[in-house]
């Protein structure tokens, strides 16, 4: 149910390796016909199979979330592109809390998404417009918790990619269920800023989640949320076993019904923080591997029983992402 | 007489050469595009160097040679995307010319555009062998996204059909560093260093490997 990892940055750094110094060969040609070298290709594809599994702490109704998921995309050249992905996460239901009466709630996410980048003169820097459309759907009983949203973003990185911009919007779709709360929709605003410092060897990234759904009912009674997604990238040499960058981040704020890239948190519970850690290793040419932890706070909302009046709780998720990609 | 004679002839012949100019009241001694284009570049004036060339392409919007010098100053200015609808125009005109090619190329290597410059300069490639440029296009290309082993194998084989190239070799020695092979590296460097032997980076590389030893 968590996001996957968005690690595009990569820097070229001067080599620091030890070793021996041996003969010097005087020539590299040895008289035999030297072999064919590698043509350019003009498209390129990616798959990225990616797993997940969390645990959740004190949650009134669930146990654990598993997922696992397929992504594949096709470029064209630096202009154009386009992804498919396709997840399956079961959560596991608590037995006693399970006011719908399912033990495990399956769900099946798709996600499109496109992409097109410019380079006009007027700019410093590379203009990308990326949409995306996401469909997840469950055997929830309430009915409730699945949506439809519709992403787009416009984004800016200059050509030292020393700095970054980009502004988001998504509009997320829910039907209104068995329950009698009605429909739901909620819009997101994303600015996102993101500076280099430290020779490029470091990126900080600040992104403001502004959310505005329009149902009180499915909201915990709170109209709006704002919070602040905040990530420090370090870059390394990457060689060897060690990995090419390593992430930290932290969620400031409240969020509700949030978007990210190829996920939509569709349950009505309020993040109220978390924070993450991440590694990525280049294990081969065209290859990466990504794994990343992490722990989420949410506060749910219990429904009203004969002993108590409805009321929050808190109650945390902890998770370990592992995602490979290969590229052709 | 007979120097009479020469003098009159030259008077009559310089008379021919200015006559038709003073009749279409033109000043001979007026830049032509060219000459004016040149003169601004020269004075770093890219923008205003761009002006006589409008003019000419005016009047032959086919203009070959105006459009690639049009594209390398748009070029020169940071007009790429720009720069490089000037080069395709001349490409349309002459589909056989490289340096227009190449014109495009840099242009795209400026926005960063690594695989469009790649497939770019390997049309290049397939119609001159071993154009050195070309190659080394796709080496800085290689380099910018990381694919050290197409790096290896084009460095090795541009160093085997240049082999008094630095450039070549420095790639080569990059791409097996990062490949990890030490040695390798180490070898590379050390023929920059027959070629250039206080070439910075060669040294650095080769003296730390000795520290670390």
């Amino acid at each position: 149910m968590h996001a996957s990892l968005i690690f595009s940055k990569s820097y070229c750094r001067a080599a620091l390796l030890c070793g021996a110094l041996f003969g010097l060969p005087s020539a590299f040609a040895d008289g035999n016909e030297l072999p064919p070298l590698p043509v350019p290709g003009e498209w390129t594809m990616a798959l990225m199979p990616q797993a997940s599994y969390g645990t959740y702490s004190n949650s009134p109704t669930r146990d654990s979330v598993a997922t696992v998921g397929m992504s594949a995309d096709l470029q064209y050249l630096e202009r154009y592109g386009m992804a498919l992905g396709l997840s399956a996460t079961t959560v596991k239901q608590k037995s006693t809390g399970a006011s719908s009466g399912a033990r495990k709630l399956i769900q099946t996410a798709y996600n499109l998404s496109g992409w097109e980048r410019y380079t006009p003169d007027d700019l410093p820097g590379v203009l990308t417009l990326s949409g995306e459309v996401i469909v997840a759907r469950n055997n929830d009983s309430s009915k409730e918790t699945g949506v439809t949203t519709a992403a787009a973003q416009m984004a800016f990185l200059d050509y030292a990619k020393e700095s970054y911009l980009d502004l988001g919007f998504a509009y997320s779709s829910y039907a209104a269920g068995n329950q009698g709360n009605g429909a739901l929709t909620v819009m997101q605003f994303t600015p996102t800023i993101g500076l280099a410092f430290n020779e490029a060897a470091d990126w900080l990234q600040f992104r403001l989640y502004h959310i505005i759904p329009d149902n009180l009912k499915r909201t915990q009674n709170v109209a709006s949320t704002d919070a602040v997604d905040v990530k420090w990238t370090h870059f390394f040499d990457g060689t060897g076993w060690s990995p090419n960058q390593i992430q930290m981040g932290a969620l400031v704020g409240e969020r509700i019904y949030a978007v990210e890239p190829a996920t939509v948190y569709n349950f009505a519970d309020l993040q109220t923080g978390g924070f993450m850690l991440a590694a990525q290793w280049n294990f081969a040419e065209e290859a990466l591997l990504i794994v990343q932890g992490g722990l989420d706070k949410y506060d749910a909302l219990v429904p009203a029983t004969l002993d108590s009046v409805s009321h929050t709780t808190a109650y945390s998720a902890s998770y370990l992402y592992v995602g490979v990609r290969k590229q052709w | 007489m007979k120097l009479l004679l020469l003098k009159l002839s030259f008077i009559i012949m310089m008379l021919s050469i200015v006559a038709p100019a003073w009749s279409e009241g033109v000043d001979v001694t007026e830049e032509t595009p060219w000459q004016e284009s040149y003169r601004l570049e020269g004075l770093g004036k890219f923008e205003r160097a761009i002006a006589p060339l409008n003019f000419v392409l005016l009047d032959s919007p086919d203009h070959e040679f105006a459009l690639m010098r049009r594209a390398a100053l748009k070029y020169a200015l940071g007009w790429f995307a720009d720069s490089i609808l000037d080069y395709r125009k001349a490409l349309e005109i002459n589909p056989h010319s490289l340096e227009t090619r190449h014109g495009i190329v840099r242009s795209l290597i400026a926005q960063q555009r690594w695989r469009e410059a790649s497939v770019e300069a390997q049309k290049i490639i397939q119609l001159s062998n071993w154009d050195y440029t070309a190659h080394l296009q796709i080496m800085i290309c290689d380099e910018a996204q990381r694919k050290w082993t197409p790096l290896q194998q084009r460095a090795t084989q541009l160093a085997a059909h240049y082999p008094t190239d630095a450039t070549a070799l420095i790639y080569l020695a990059r791409a097996e560093a990062w490949l990890g092979d030490v040695p390798k590296a180490n070898a590379a460097y050390a023929r920059v260093l027959e070629l250039f032997p206080v070439h910075a980076e060669a040294s650095n590389y080769i003296n730390s490997n000795f520290i670390a030893k």
